[in-house]
């Protein structure tokens, strides 16, 4: 599929639910859903999307969904797999996790690790808004260097963003991509080939949060789109241990084609403290990572370690 | 027509786990209750259980994976101790909140530091006000047949709850006794297939979409969240009578019976009752027997059920009598004994002149004999007798 006009024109992640204005993961979330279909029973963490699903007795999701514990949602999603197999009512069905960074990179790192070293049959997006933002923007570990939260709230992080593809990579998982909410036909297309995959699946979604990033509620499509194009979130996948770019990070292998992150993080409150010297920082660890994507596209042999 | 095998309290529940048609069972190791785990694991590779086994990478995930498959329908099992059940206390409130009826054996064992891997009920203790029932077992035969009766009364539609089966580490779950199987027709008949096939438990399905646990704001519908709380008090009180039902339906079956909620000794001439948990009460029965000898009238019991905690058969019970000491093998510092607490909270409100005295004894699986229990009755009694107040005695050092 090329065109958004070719997406599905069914809704199941429903008007009236309680995302900000201009939020990036209520729009991933709806073409996500639509990718899926009905069939799908959907697990969720403590996190923004217990808010966006609504409160009780509405709901903004017309698929099941249950609500789990923060640290829990990969072991949850095994359970309910291995029930429906032992009542022999998985056919058919994706059961998948919808979970924030805080649940995928920190609190739930271990649950996560447990199923996808199981294989279960599953897909796990991680919505990553690089920070807890449903408790009011407090700094986790999928943070970039440099950003102001309310936990780094003078100076910005001082650490990297974790690199969870590389851990989640290291499980061997059936399918892996990474995708953002302003290319909706990639990560479209990215669903429509996991759902045909069986085992362990894995989406990293980048979602602007306008609050969280400090940005008018009009740039979330810009922004993410800028995140790929300057080359801080390559899109990729991961299928059968063979790595490929996808969409329009194709053409950033030659450097020239990547926009200046200046770009990207100067329309960002969060970015407002960098000096100088941590943009320069920022930009040698974006050309060094691409010299790895490079490594990675050329290469011939075996992934995993 | 009956098997009797020379089993440990361990392979005592795997057995039992096997005959209960279990759907899902997730569990993770941890001493003493590790042979439950290694026991169903080589059942299931050797073919002969048809339950599906998920070997997951924490205690907290053996629960997740565990309320996720009841929320498909499916009977599920999990066992733990100590510390492992410590790891899961959110979940077991989530479990019990989302009136799930999973059944879960806990082998009691001390909690570190320092590392101790020996008897104490203090584990499972701490998670007695998540929502769960709790049984305490005293002998392999017991843990055998309760973990039909559990995973019947967790699923009768008036209680919808989970249950925790607790056995003492060690004394139960690694000594081998001769253990009377019930032959499987049997079981078939008092536990029927799939839990919920009487009630109308709105599991996971996706042609009836509903969302699970999303926020209950106090502002719109905060009612419903306390709604919801005093049901689970409601089928917890159920669980009472229905708990009694369901051992007389398994004692006319199998022929065995273990009082109702409480387990006695010699208790209607009795002015001094001792009271306890588990496999203390087998020691508190020889304390019995010797103190009779010498003229004391003495009984004993056991409480079986903890949680909903048998407040009226302990005042029906423990009225009349001149005092009554609990055996406490826990300690909350700063209180003292658990037990003790709750047997002092149902007999207040009678307002009578019983003296309640409490013993913390055997902590971290320190022995505790026969004349251990019988110098502290002969204390306490004199003590008593002499009006000589004291606080908690020390069982020992």
């Amino acid at each position: 599929m090329n065109k958004i006009l070719e997406i599905c024109l069914d809704e199941f992640l429903l008007p009236g639910h309680a995302a900000c204005a201009g939020c990036g993961a209520a729009l991933a979330l709806r073409h996500i859903l639509k990718a899926l279909g009905k069939n799908t029973i959907i697990i969720i963490p403590a996190g923004c999307s217990s808010i966006i699903q609504g409160v009780y007795p509405k709901t903004a999701f017309s698929n099941p969904v249950l609500n789990s514990a923060f640290d829990s949602a990969a072991a949850y999603c095994s359970g309910v797999i291995e029930g429906l197999k032992a009542k022999n009512k998985f056919k058919n069905i994706n059961v998948v996790v919808w979970a924030g960074d805080g649940a995928t990179f920190d609190i739930g790192l271990q649950a996560l690790s447990g199923a996808a070293e199981r294989n279960t049959d599953m897909i796990y997006f991680c919505d990553d808004n690089e920070a807890y933002m449903n408790t009011g923007i407090q700094s986790s570990s999928a943070t970039p260097l440099g950003a102001l939260t309310t936990t780094t709230p003078l100076i910005g992080k001082r650490e990297r963003k974790k690199d969870i593809i590389s851990i989640i990579l290291a499980h061997e998982p059936t399918y892996l991509a990474t995708a953002v909410s302003g290319y909706p036909v990639d990560l479209y297309n990215k669903v429509l080939k996991a759902k045909k995959y069986s085992g362990f699946r894995f989406i990293h979604i980048l979602s602007p949060c306008p609050p969280g990033w400090r940005f008018d509620s009009k740039y979330t499509v810009t922004i993410s789109k800028l995140a790929v194009d300057t080359g801080m979130w390559p899109l990729f996948e991961v299928v059968e241990s063979k790595f490929n770019l996808t969409g329009p990070s194709l053409k950033l292998l030659n450097p020239k084609n990547r926009k200046n992150i200046e770009t990207y993080l100067a329309l960002q409150g969060r970015f407002s403290k960098l000096t100088k010297t941590e943009i320069s920082i920022i930009q040698k660890f974006i050309d060094a990572r691409w010299e790895q994507l490079k490594y990675l596209t050329n290469l011939k042999g075996r992934l995993f370690l | 027509m009956c098997e009797i095998r020379i089993l440990t309290g361990n392979y005592a529940v795997a057995e039992a786990v096997k005959q209960s048609n279990v759907d899902v069972i997730a569990a993770y190791p941890i001493t003493p209750q590790t042979q439950i785990v290694e026991a169903l694991t080589s059942m299931k590779e050797a073919g002969i259980l048809k339950s599906r086994i998920i070997r997951v990478e924490s205690e907290r995930s053996a629960m997740a994976v565990c309320i996720g498959a009841a929320f498909t329908g499916c009977r599920v099992y999990t066992a733990t101790s100590s510390q492992g059940l410590a790891l899961m206390h959110e979940l077991l409130y989530w479990a019990a909140a989302s009136r799930l009826p999973i059944v879960m054996t806990n082998v009691n064992r001390a909690l570190a530091p320092p590392w101790n891997i020996w008897v104490e009920h203090t584990d499972s203790l701490l998670e007695r006000d998540v929502g769960w029932l709790q049984i305490y077992a005293s002998s392999n035969q017991e843990v055998y047949d309760l973990i039909f009766q559990c995973f019947k009364l967790a699923e009768l539609p008036t209680v919808q709850l989970p249950v925790m089966l607790c056995m003492d580490g060690f004394l139960i779950s690694h000594t081998a006794t001769p253990v009377e199987l019930i032959d499987q027709r049997i079981i078939d008949e008092f536990l029927p297939d799939s839990p919920y096939t009487t009630s109308n438990y709105p599991f996971l399905d996706i042609n009836k979409p509903l969302t699970y646990g999303n926020v209950i704001s106090p502002v719109t519908n905060g009612k419903l969240y306390f709604k919801y709380r005093r049901l689970a008090h409601k089928a917890m009180l159920n669980s009472l009578s229905k708990f009694k039902i369901i051992q007389e339906e398994f004692g006319r079956l199998v022929g065995r019976t273990y009082g109702e909620l409480l387990d006695s000794y010699k208790i209607s001439d009795a002015d001094i009752v001792l009271i306890s948990m588990g496999t203390l009460f087998n020691q508190t029965i020889n304390t019995v027997n010797v103190l009779r000898k010498e003229g004391y009238k003495v009984g004993a019991i056991r409480i079986r059920v903890f949680r909903p905690f048998p407040c009226k058969e302990i005042q029906r019970l423990c009225k009349y009598k001149q005092a009554v000491l609990v055996l406490d093998r826990n300690l909350a510092p700063g209180i003292g004994g658990i037990l003790s607490w709750e047997i002092k909270s149902s007999l207040f409100e009678l307002k009578t002149d019983v003296k309640i005295i409490s013993a913390v004894a055997g902590l971290g699986g320190v022995e505790v004999t026969t004349n251990d229990i019988t110098n502290f009755v002969k204390t306490a009694y004199n003590n008593i007798k002499n009006k000589k107040c004291r606080g908690i005695y020390w069982i020992s050092p």
